[in-house]
């Protein structure tokens, strides 16, 4: 059983101080996703973990054993790079037999578990090939298969799929996700594409310049964000956010614009910001009762739906509607569910 | 392959190249023709007249026992001295690549040597050991090792042989931690990974991947020792004692100049650029492919 923990986790370059103390607790078999923009401190997080970058306080364990001062080999991990790091100069059997051999397996150990590794993953023609001679996705495998073959407790990805095209990384996406499941392995995998994380996550954690923002399942992070951070990194097109006034009474007051009724719970007065997902607004071509008027601005044709970039107001809006719904042409009006609104705290960013 | 209709003709080309081609008819191929037909001559001992022997410079060249042995020398001057100032120069390069502080100031330091004239070099080896004078062969003679190169070919070529690896080290160091450098770094990352301690992430990751400029090196340096090492032999030895130390190219200088046997030196040059021809063409045709991963 192999869960990771990390507790209070800081590192400093110097005097700068990168990640400024990291909780996460990883269960066994659990496929957690790191997820937050470039240089917030993930691949760091990710590499200590490894013992590729020293820890400069906190504690990191894998299993029971707290695992600071263990190097990388010992820490019964493995680790897919995002350029994949394959050896150039061996074979993909060699490359992958690489680590069996200073494990001091016998030779036909090793040959069993390349082989399996390579009947899991489609190489079994390409074992005796160089990594030049090998496509983006197969190069992709290979560095999976190496890291299988470790036989590890816990799989480190640092954005292993960046590399590739669109379509190949759907499909290594789920390969990925099936081949961790079928292993039972505990799996740490950092990317800062929020489908990747959406997708594959058992557990998210949204990382923003060196703190954690929010952890939890991906229907967590996308339904009730804790922060406009996360309600604006998670979900394409983001989620909506106007700025205005809540009375603490159930009206949230947008200038120019009216009041809009608000669940009664938020018993926030001033200042906040109102968000609400693109594909959460109800559209309607007639003015009623509690709607309100879009400006169309543009629209994206999706083929499965539209995005409409629009106006209330003087703030910038986008509607998502499926391709099944008429596209309104003389008025557009949008209604605002109550379960779908956010609020949110404008000086702290957290929500309300 | 440019097509024809991307350029017209045009003299520019021409002009541009030029200089360089002029610069090499005059300086190279006109002096290489001079040797190859001084090659073909005998002069009186008082430079009045010559005589055109066709090959029999060469003929007894090859009869010569002492020019055979100049050529073992020079073969084993060169494996010497390649062999040692490479070796050396990897070693520090290895520990060079790791170091973190300081690493400008450190690397600074161990290119200085290259900047020093051949010559001056040998003079600096020579006053270090010099059998009289030298801090060096006294401090051997504390030890009871009597050291004196003008009377023992073997500490002779000793003296050279370090003298020359030494100021070619730096030239090495440079090309090999370049090579190091440009090693990424998650392939050594993913060895650490794989259960690879830094001595053997060096052999089996880096020592591969920097195999072209080892073999470029090699050439470099078996070339420096046959022709770029006069100037240190010339200060430490003049290539005795007994000529222990005279390797092809001094015997060129010691036969043409002090022995004013030109058309023997001129067949020895000949031989010589016959051997550099043969060395470009194996770097080119060999080793520049045979390296891939």
């Amino acid at each position: 059983m192999a869960q990771v923990s990390i507790v209070d986790v800081k590192k400093s370059y110097g005097s700068i101080e990168v990640l400024h103390g990291i909780d996460v607790e990883i269960a066994h078999g659990e496929f957690i996703v790191i997820v937050g923009p470039s240089g917030c401190g993930k691949s760091t997080l990710l590499r200590m973990v490894a013992g590729l970058e020293s820890v400069t306080s906190g504690e990191i364990s894998i299993g029971e054993r707290v695992v600071n001062d263990v190097e990388p080999k010992d820490r019964d991990i493995a680790m897919v790079f995002q350029n994949y790091a394959l050896y150039p100069h061996m074979s993909v059997y060699n490359n992958m037999a690489y680590g069996l051999k200073l494990m001091k397996l016998s030779k036909e150990e090793i040959n069993t578990r390349v082989d399996k590794a390579a009947e899991l993953l489609q190489l079994e023609d390409f074992l005796q090939r160089r990594p030049r001679e090998l496509s983006g996705g197969q190069r992709q495998r290979v560095a999976m298969g190496r890291a299988i073959v470790r036989d590890p407790a816990v799989f480190l990805f640092d954005e292993p799929l960046s590399n590739l095209d669109a379509k190949l990384r759907n499909q290594m996406r789920i390969e990925i996700r099936k081949l961790q499941r079928d292993l039972d392995v505990t799996a740490i995998y950092v990317t800062h594409d929020q489908v990747e994380a959406m997708t594959m996550a058992d557990r998210i954690v949204v990382l923003n310049d060196g703190y954690v923002e929010q952890i939890g399942t991906p229907s967590e992070i996308y339904h009730t964000p804790e922060s406009v951070f996360v309600a604006s990194f998670m979900g394409a097109p983001p989620m909506n956010l106007v700025s205005g006034n809540a009375n603490g009474k159930g009206k949230f007051t947008i200038e120019g614009l009216g009041d809009i009724d608000i669940p009664k719970d938020y018993s926030f007065t001033g200042k906040a910001l109102f968000g609400i997902r693109p594909e959460s607004v109800e559209i309607f071509s007639k003015q009623s009762k509690g709607s309100y008027p879009l400006e169309l601005e543009l629209v994206e044709e999706l083929g499965a739906g539209r995005i409409l970039h629009t106006r209330l107001g003087n703030e910038t809006f986008t509607v998502h509607m499926p391709h099944t719904d008429e596209l309104p042409t003389n008025g557009l009006f949008v209604k605002f569910p109550e379960n779908a609104i956010h609020l949110f705290d404008p000086k702290s960013g957290k929500r309300l | 392959m440019l097509k024809r209709v991307h350029f017209g003709p045009s003299w520019l080309p021409f002009a541009l190249v030029a200089p360089q081609i002029l610069i090499t008819l005059v300086f190279f191929m006109w002096p290489a023709a001079q040797a190859v037909y001084q090659s073909f001559l005998i002069e009186d001992a008082f430079g009045l007249s010559s005589e055109f022997v066709w090959l029999d410079n060469f003929y007894e060249l090859f009869a010569d026992d002492i020019y055979l042995n100049t050529f073992f020398r020079t073969g084993y001057f060169s494996l010497l001295v390649a062999g040692s100032s490479l070796s050396i120069a990897l070693f520090l390069a290895a520990m060079a690549d790791r170091v973190v502080k300081a690493a400008l100031v450190y690397r600074t330091l161990l290119i200085w040597p290259y900047a020093v004239a051949p010559v001056l070099a040998g003079t600096l080896w020579l006053f270090m050991f010099d059998p009289t004078l030298g801090i060096i062969s006294y401090l051997l003679d504390q030890f009871g090792y009597d050291w004196n190169h003008k009377l023992r070919g073997g500490q002779a070529m000793g003296l050279v042989v370090m003298a020359a690896t030494w100021k070619q080290i730096s030239y090495n160091f440079l090309f090999f931690l370049a090579a190091m450098q440009s090693v990424p770094k998650s392939l050594l990352e993913a060895a650490a990974i794989d259960g690879a301690g830094p001595a053997r992430r060096f052999w089996t990751i880096v020592f591969p991947l920097i195999t072209p400029t080892t073999f470029f090196l090699l050439v470099v340096n078996i070339v420096y020792a046959f022709f770029d090492t006069f100037g240190i032999i010339h200060a430490v030895t003049e290539g005795g004692p007994a000529g222990q130390t005279t390797i092809l190219v001094y015997k060129v200088f010691t036969d043409g100049f002090i022995g004013l046997d030109l058309g023997g030196s001129a067949a020895q040059s000949v031989i010589l650029m016959a051997i550099v021809i043969l060395i470009t063409v194996v770097q080119f045709r060999y080793i520049e492919k045979k390296v891939d991963y």
